[in-house]
């Protein structure tokens, strides 16, 4: 299975300076590229300031096609105000060809991990090229399966609003992609293409992910969620 | 884990039937309880503050490339007029409007310099100040300015649209403020010379048409050199500099501009580089002399 390849970060090139599509493969088009610039994240946008931290992203694109991303800290960020850049690796596809992947982004995204692709290298190539993943995903034994018996009524308020249209963010989840996993099992395959979703990034206007993960449940954040519409959802332990 | 709460404020779709309020960016109707406008995603708390006046509100974009200085810029200018120390004097309207001169004079106090601006435009910090001189104090004009990211700005400048925002801004503005770091404009001229063009080719675009496109623009356009404090010749004579440096900008402006001018401006004396246990360069004043930072706004105000 052939995926399209673009790293997003912010860089002194010849053509920008600061956050941009650094390098894409060739079957990425201007209005594909257009909308990765407009969903992929900027300064300060991952929520956790740990250096080790990241976000999984699921998005539509133009053209049906679909992107999985990863978002992380890179290297210093070169106009020497002291921060880290942010860079997203993202992989372009068609939902189509995510059929023997069960149309689950996670499996996608485990499998193109695995293979060594969405990693952060510190030499980002210009042009990448597209990248070949198995024609079926390499699924988890049974032994990883993450136990996700008590995210139940998570996972089912969360259907519930996400099929009534609402966007939702889940807050003070410490490993949202246990929670994901179980979210996905309870959609069908057409509702998992078109389900969006973050699980580490701040939320904006300019990034309208259905579903979105927090790590904590500030009052701050509470605030921004709702500001934009989105159901605010907090679990306890 | 157990779901405990769930908390939601519709503010975004308030049921209120009231659209009379309009976005002073793009003139989108908002209801009373949305925060952020839903097309151009401009705060709605500057719009509210204007409506409440009865002065003419004139927008000044201050515009560049990433990392030429924006937002120190306008932090130290609006710390300047908040004082009141020059002929021309500013009050602040709003808190939203104290924020870019808060985080620029207390970086700048610390010792470093205020965090990248992220291009996502509901980050952007918005000003609505109040000018006046002081001698004609019934000269009050409500200024208003976005802190662009530098991206966003290049962005948009190549796929026109991509910010809404910034095409409404700039196409209402009565005046530019159009900064280029001479830094970058000493050592690679080229970009920065190709940059400041596309930006003036851009700002024409949008306040010319098909009956005007012959005529020159009359729009006052300030082209501001920043970081003159270790340029001295950018400083004496920031038009010698344009022309020598940046001759297509240059070349530009005599061509399609009938009211423009360069200018020079500093905001730390002098600085340094420090490198962290993580690599991370970070550029270190050692301290704050601004200079030349009033005489672009005082000039483009006096255009009328």
């Amino acid at each position: 299975m052939r995926v399209e390849q673009a790293t997003f970060t912010s860089a002194a090139t010849c053509s920008h300076r600061g956050y941009h599509l650094v390098g894409r493969s060739p079957g990425i088009n201007d209005q594909v590229a257009q909308d990765l610039v407009r969903w992929s994240p900027t300064h300060a946008a991952l929520a956790d300031a740990d250096v080790n931290a990241q976000s999984v992203n699921w998005f539509p694109v133009s053209d049906g096609r679909m992107a999985i991303a990863r978002t992380v800290y890179g290297g210093p960020e070169y106009s020497a105000r002291g921060a880290l850049q942010i860079v997203t690796m993202t992989l372009v596809l068609h939902g189509k060809q995510l059929c023997d992947y069960d149309y689950n982004p996670l499996h996608l995204y485990r499998t193109a991990s695995v293979l060594g692709l969405l990693r952060f290298t510190s030499h980002l190539p210009a042009q990448p090229t597209a990248a070949d993943l198995p024609d079926r995903h390499l699924s988890a034994s049974a032994a990883e399966q993450p136990d996700t018996k008590h995210y139940q009524d998570i996972v089912e308020r969360s259907i519930q609003l996400l099929h009534g249209g609402h966007r939702v963010g889940l807050a003070n989840i410490p490993d949202p992609m246990d929670v994901l996993e179980s979210l996905l099992q309870h959609m069908t395959p057409t509702q998992r293409l078109q389900l969006s979703f973050t699980t580490g990034l701040k939320p904006s206007h300019h990034r309208p992910f259905q579903l979105q993960f927090s790590g904590t449940a500030t009052a701050g954040l509470k605030a921004k969620w709702a500001e934009q519409g989105i159901r605010c959802i907090v679990a306890t332990t | 884990m157990t779901l405990v709460s769930e908390q939601f404020l519709d503010s975004s779709r308030c049921s209120s039937q009231d659209t009379t309020n309009r976005c002073i960016c793009c003139g989108a109707p908002f209801s009373s309880a949305e925060t952020h406008c839903q097309a151009c995603h401009a705060p709605l708390d500057v719009s509210r503050t204007i409506a409440q006046r009865n002065t003419a509100t004139r927008f000044v974009s201050l515009l560049g490339a990433s990392g030429a200085g924006k937002t120190v810029y306008l932090g130290m200018l609006l710390d300047m007029l908040s004082k009141g120390t020059h002929d021309l004097q500013g009050v602040a309207n709003g808190t939203f409007s104290v924020a870019v001169q808060a985080d620029t004079v207390t970086a700048l106090e610390h010792r470093r310099f205020p965090e990248k601006t992220a291009s996502e435009a509901d980050d952007w910090q918005w000003v609505h100040c109040e000018l006046s001189f002081r001698r004609r104090r019934k000269n009050l004009i409500d200024l208003v300015t976005p802190d662009f990211s530098g991206e966003a700005i290049a962005l948009e400048v190549e796929r026109p649209g991509t910010y809404p925002a910034i095409r409404s801004v700039v196409g209402q503005s009565q005046a530019l403020l159009i900064l280029c770091d001479s830094i970058r404009g000493s050592e690679s001229p080229l970009e920065e010379d190709l940059f400041a063009v596309k930006l003036a080719t851009y700002v024409c675009g949008l306040h010319t048409n098909d009956a005007r496109r012959r005529a020159k623009l009359g729009l006052p356009v300030a082209i501001v050199f920043t970081k003159c404090d270790g340029a001295a010749e950018v400083r004496d004579n920031p038009e010698k500099f344009a022309e020598h440096n940046l001759p297509r900008t240059y070349q530009y402006c005599a061509r399609h501009l009938s009211n423009y001018r360069f200018f020079g401006a500093s905001v730390v004396g002098s600085s340094a580089t420090l490198v962290d246990e993580r690599g991370c360069r970070r550029q270190v004043p050692f301290h704050v002399e601004p200079r030349g930072l009033l005489e672009p706004l005082m000039w483009v105000m006096n255009q009328g």
